[in-house]
């Protein structure tokens, strides 16, 4: 497996986009973008990195992009990858998927298990928030113990 | 040059993408098609197919991977049926949406519950409203041909639409038929490599599935909308080369001895061929009636019903799905294809073959004989009949 990882000058995640300021998980991308290089391409989990940098007809992304639903990043990336190889265009391209820790764990976690059995050449990159942040502050299984003050966890 | 081979229904749906040569195909099994993958696998295990199988974990990301591969230019098929094809549900959506071509075979089947394996469309039906191009075949080189022309279809530039290919559950997709099928150098010659107007490429960026607001949200249901109800003629030109290349003819509907008919039966897929015969019979016995086959059911061919049903005194359907609280699909779209014409047949449902209820040529003679009396009446009361239903046999329901 090979995996190469470019500097660059270039913003591939651009400013613009409707993050709120000082947002953790835009930042994050845009540095995972920096080392990643242009020759990358996305698959992004239905979240506020999706909604935030995507606005039709405006886009912060400056590498290819692929949004389709919540719980399917992992095997959106899947089938991205498995084209590039067919099509022999995989070679020195990264495919990353990017996903909160409820679409990575909860929601996403049975896209995910099969990614991964598969062995794709997928880097899977989780922003973890601790909860459903999107949609404001709903549990999901990944929380180590009670969600709220008193209540049960999982 | 035309060669032949005993296949199932299955079987001849995976010789054709085999011979449209897809570079991905993202699979999980399900009854009644898990033969479509076992076929796929077993050509690139022999070398006879180039091709990345995914193996996933659930028809929901069949689909999802189906879409990650055909935006990055693949050419794409799979197969599923009923649940698994619920399953895709939200997916399908999204497939259509971002324009892509992927070729979908599926096994007709009845949707649980209670779960139930056999021929049905209710599967299917459930999807009409997904923006996917909807094919159903009559036997198995239907199923061939309509497989292979769906890619051609999909993939012309003013259509981009994903298809649906439907063979009934177990009636064809597991029942050996000759299959008459070209060589792989007409297959090419039909059906050049794609060429996606648009993909995930690092050298040309594009962002695919973004989110719209209010202000563009309707113009992208309006322009898919748009390419699915201008798709008619490209589909008929496919058709017509189809026919000069291979010498079969397909029609979005078929009619057959509906000129002078005072009642004619519509209906879909498998039990075409058992109506025709039905048909020929009651004339026979001087009975006046047609029959129409829908190939095409999305687009709907509203302009040729009203073209071949719009003599008859009444026009019966014969469905194999219902949509609880209303009647079969199939009559509200027929029904709507008639409503702003100045003189209409009416036109009244049957329900046939749920779940895998043998559909025979006694059913189609109740149901030419059943329409004609509510012609000779004027009315069509009740609306909706069962055929071959037994009361008496039905599960208590709530009190
Ligand atoms: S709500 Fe969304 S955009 Fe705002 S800070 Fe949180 S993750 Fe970032």
């Amino acid at each position: 497996m090979t995996v190469v990882i470019r500097n660059t000058d270039k913003e591939l995640f651009t400013s613009g986009h409707r993050g709120c300021a000082g947002c953790g998980e835009m930042t994050a991308v845009r540095q995972v973008l920096m080392v990643a290089g242009p020759n990358t391409i996305v698959a992004n989990a239905t979240g506020c990195l999706e909604v935030a940098s995507t606005g039709y007809p405006e886009t912060a992304w400056a590498i290819p992009w692929i949004h389709v639903a919540f719980e399917n990043a992992a095997a959106v990336a899947s089938g991205v990858e498995a084209a590039l190889k067919k099509l022999g265009k995989k070679e020195g391209v990264n495919v990353l998927a990017f996903a909160g820790d409820g679409g990575t764990f909860d929601i996403g976690l049975q896209a995910l298990s099969g990614m991964l059995e598969r062995g794709h050449d997928v880097k899977f990159f989780t922003f973890d928030n601790e909860a459903y942040m999107n949609t404001g502050i709903q549990n999901h299984r990944l929380l180590p113990g009670p969600s709220e003050e008193g209540e049960e966890g999982p | 040059m035309e060669m032949k081979e005993i296949i199932r229904g299955n079987m001849a749906t995976a010789l054709a993408a085999k011979m449209a040569r897809v570079d991905v195909v993202p699979a999980f099994p399900i009854t009644p098609s898990t033969l479509f993958p076992e076929k796929i696998s077993e050509y690139i295990a022999n070398g006879e197919l180039d091709a990345e199988m995914i193996l996933v974990e659930s028809e929901h990301s069949a689909i999802s991977a189906a879409i990650g591969a055909s935006a990055a230019g693949a050419r794409v098929a799979t197969a599923t049926a009923s649940q698994g094809l619920a399953l895709m549900h939200e997916v399908l959506f999204i497939a259509s949406a971002m324009r892509l071509p992927i070729v979908m075979a599926i096994g007709n089947r009845a949707l649980s519950g209670p779960i139930n394996i056999w021929a049905d469309h209710s599967d299917t039906m459930a999807e009409r409203d997904t923006g996917w191009m909807q094919f159903y075949a009559e036997n198995n080189q239907e199923a061939f041909d309509l497989m292979l022309m769906a890619f051609r279809i999909a993939e012309d530039r003013r259509v981009l639409l994903p298809a649906m290919v439907g063979l009934d559950a177990f009636t064809l997709t597991h029942t050996m038929e000759p299959v008459d099928y070209p060589s792989q150098e007409e297959v090419d010659d039909f059906l050049p490599p794609y060429q996606p107007p648009y993909t995930l490429d690092v050298n040309r960026p594009m962002t695919f599935g973004s989110f719209a607001t209010p202000e563009s949200y309707m113009e992208f249901k309006w322009s898919h909308t748009r390419a699915l109800e201008e798709s008619p003629p490209v589909i008929d030109e496919i058709f017509e080369e189809y026919k000069k290349r291979f010498g079969r003819e397909y029609k979005r509907v078929t009619g057959y001895m509906t000129e002078d008919a005072d009642v004619i039966i519509v209906a879909m897929g498998s039990v075409s061929g058992t109506l025709r015969e039905a048909v020929r019979q009651m004339r026979k016995d001087g009975i006046r009636v047609g029959a129409v086959k829908i190939t095409t059911f999305r687009p709907f061919p509203f302009k040729e019903i009203v073209e071949l049903c719009g003599g008859a005194k009444i026009v019966a359907i014969a469905e194999r799905a219902i949509s609880p609280g209303f009647a079969g699909p199939l009559f509200g779209e027929i029904a709507g294809a008639f409503i702003n014409q100045p003189s209409r047949p009416l036109i009244s449902d049957f329900i046939i073959g749920l779940g895998g209820r043998d559909v025979t040529l006694k059913d189609f003679r109740e149901i030419a004989s059943t329409a004609l009396k509510e012609a000779e009446e004027g009315r069509v009361e009740p609306l909706v009949k069962w055929i071959n239903i037994n009361p008496e046999e039905a599960p208590p329901g709530g009190e």
